[in-house]
């Protein structure tokens, strides 16, 4: 078979491996934000959020927490909890943290680096320090609504809370219409998301990526890079990052698996959906600075 | 004119009603014959393919009461009506991995991708969670895997230590390009979740360039013995083919 053939048919099979993996989440995300729509009363939602900061911070990482799925099924959850009402900067720092702080994200990190502890506990605590700052300075954003896109603020104006309009059995129909409706919608941005990261897979061979290096600092942008196109799920990612032990520092594979759950080439366009470019940019660009940051100067402390 | 306008809204909702189930119903479909053909191991990691059947159920189970709402949609007006399929791109997006998965044939991944990941054969061997499995030494030698053995090189990187020492290997032929012309790696690649994040692992094999003609991407059974070379100045353990004998991809083409 001729070259190039072989390298359509491996793209098709990357992008159709990508939907694959990625789908059963993002349904069991539909399904979680359905019942948030029909059967959470916005009022009691909005109860157990505090209204100080912090509060409110902590609670939503704990919300993170109960919910077993990754970035993926993490968007459409904070998209339907942006329409309860919930504060942006809330639901942004629900959406830095979930992906790495829940139970089997962690699980899978402490079973890839049972010989190596400090790089399981440094996950732990660059997430929450990079999901604590960021939403922390979110919170003064003076204007939070522009933070939204306008489709999305439109579109949860045409959607209000439904929770207490209707009868248990019209509640359960419209559940699964909303799940069906949302699901085809986020399908479709991952699709596209899954196209671009199937296509820069093969436009910059990972070998030649990976080939720049493996020194503290250079070693740690590669893996940055790596891991926004390789949008793999934050539940294996430790297994990936384990298979460069060697190769790389424990810095880059830190920043690695901190920035990487945050967003990559699929769940851009997904979060795309919520948020305005400009806002994308900011918050994204600041998670990036910070992974730098910390890993960086434990790569310094280290070697 | 009210009622017109009502009827108008509801033909709408029941049209979009059906297309929102009909599309459920493809991807359950989609989830199912990945299942049921086992083709679903060509995509993910087999501890991740149960989720496969979880899809198609709740996909089923959406298709299902979209169908079934269908009489008595005005209710929801509020939760239903997205822009959604009024654009047409959308809709063409959705119906991508369906025409693709009809369009090409499932095979497992190729040289192609071996090529721009590196093979790594001479380095760190790239296993993942098959590192935490045991194994290994204590396998007898004609019934090590692939990954055995990379995992006991990696334990164990001395070439002379397994002179001498029997192999019997299932894989696919990679032509690397850093081997001297009369070597074929024999390869596979590991999966820690999904194709895309795959990445071959393989051993040298020296052959008799005339007795044997080889295929890049061919799977075969190769039956060898192991001798230490030095391939770009670095001695290894190197196979040295007996045999070999084509077999049909495994079901599990990747290496766990």
């Amino acid at each position: 078979m001729l070259l190039w053939q072989n390298k359509l048919q491996d793209a098709v099979m990357i992008f159709l491996s990508i939907i694959v993996e990625a789908t059963p989440f993002i349904l069991v995300g539909v399904l979680i934000s359905a019942f948030l729509s029909h059967f959470v009363a916005k009022e009691k939602l909005l109860k157990i959020i505090p209204e100080n900061r912090l509060g409110a911070i902590g609670v939503m990482m704990l919300f993170g927490f109960l919910f077993p799925v990754c970035e993926c099924g993490n968007i459409p959850v904070a998209r339907k909890l942006l329409q309860k009402g919930v504060k942006p900067f809330a639901v942004i720092t629900f959406l830095l943290s979930a992906p790495v702080l829940n139970p089997l994200v962690l699980f899978a990190t402490w079973s890839a680096f049972r010989f190596m502890p400090e790089i399981f506990y440094l996950r732990i605590i660059f997430t929450f320090a990079i999901a604590l700052l960021i939403g922390l300075l979110m919170s003064f954003h003076p204007e939070p609504k522009n933070l939204l896109s306008k489709n999305f603020v439109q579109y949860s104006h045409e959607h209000a809370d439904a929770s207490h309009v209707l009868p248990l059995k019209k509640k359960i129909q419209a559940f699964f219409k909303t799940s069906s409706v949302e699901f085809f919608e986020i399908f479709g941005v991952l699709i596209f998301g899954a196209f671009l990261a199937s296509t820069v897979q093969f436009l910059i061979p990972r070998n030649i990526l990976l080939s720049l290096g493996n020194g503290p600092v250079l070693s740690v942008l590669t893996m940055t890079v790596f891991s926004v196109i390789t949008a793999v799920c934050s539940n294996v990612d430790a297994f990936i990052a384990l298979s460069y032990v060697n190769t790389f520092t424990s810095g880059s594979l830190l920043a690695f698996m901190t920035f990487g759950p945050l967003i990559d080439l699929k769940s851009f366009f997904m979060i795309k959906t919520i948020f305005r470019s400009r806002a994308i940019v900011i918050i994204y660009s600041l998670a990036l600075l910070l992974t730098l940051l910390f890993t960086l100067s434990f790569n310094l402390y280290e070697g | 004119m009210k009622d017109n306008k009502k009827s108008k809204k509801s033909l709408k909702d029941i049209q979009h009603s059906l297309v929102s189930a009909a599309l459920c119903l493809l991807y359950a479909g989609f989830f199912l014959y990945l299942t049921f053909s086992k083709k679903i191991i060509f995509f993910v990691h087999p501890d991740y393919a149960f989720l496969s059947p979880v899809s198609a159920i709740i996909l089923f189970l959406l298709a299902f009461l979209n169908l079934f709402q269908r009489s008595k949609q005005a209710d929801c007006q509020e939760c239903c009506d997205m822009n959604l399929f009024s654009k047409k791109r959308n809709m063409f997006f959705v119906l991508i991995p369906l025409l693709l998965l009809i369009a090409f044939p499932i095979r497992p991944l190729s040289s192609a991708t071996a090529e721009i990941r590196s093979a790594g054969y001479n380095r760190d061997a790239g296993l993942s969670r098959s590192v935490l499995k045991t194994g290994g030494f204590a396998i007898r030698s004609e019934n090590r895997t692939l990954v055995d053995w990379i995992r006991l090189f990696s334990n164990d990187p001395e070439p002379d230590h397994y002179k001498g020492q029997k192999a019997k290997i299932i894989g696919f032929i990679l032509k690397d390009k850093s081997l001297p012309e009369n070597y074929f790696l024999i390869s596979r690649f590991v999966l820690s979740c999904c194709a895309a994040d795959a990445r071959p692992i393989g051993i040298p094999v020296q052959y008799d360039r005339q007795k044997f003609q080889l295929n890049e991407n061919d799977w075969i059974e190769l039956s060898a013995h192991f001798e230490s070379k030095e391939i770009q100045n670095q001695r290894q353990p190197v196979l040295v083919m007996e045999n070999l004998k084509k077999v049909p991809i495994p079901e599990n083409p990747y290496a766990e």
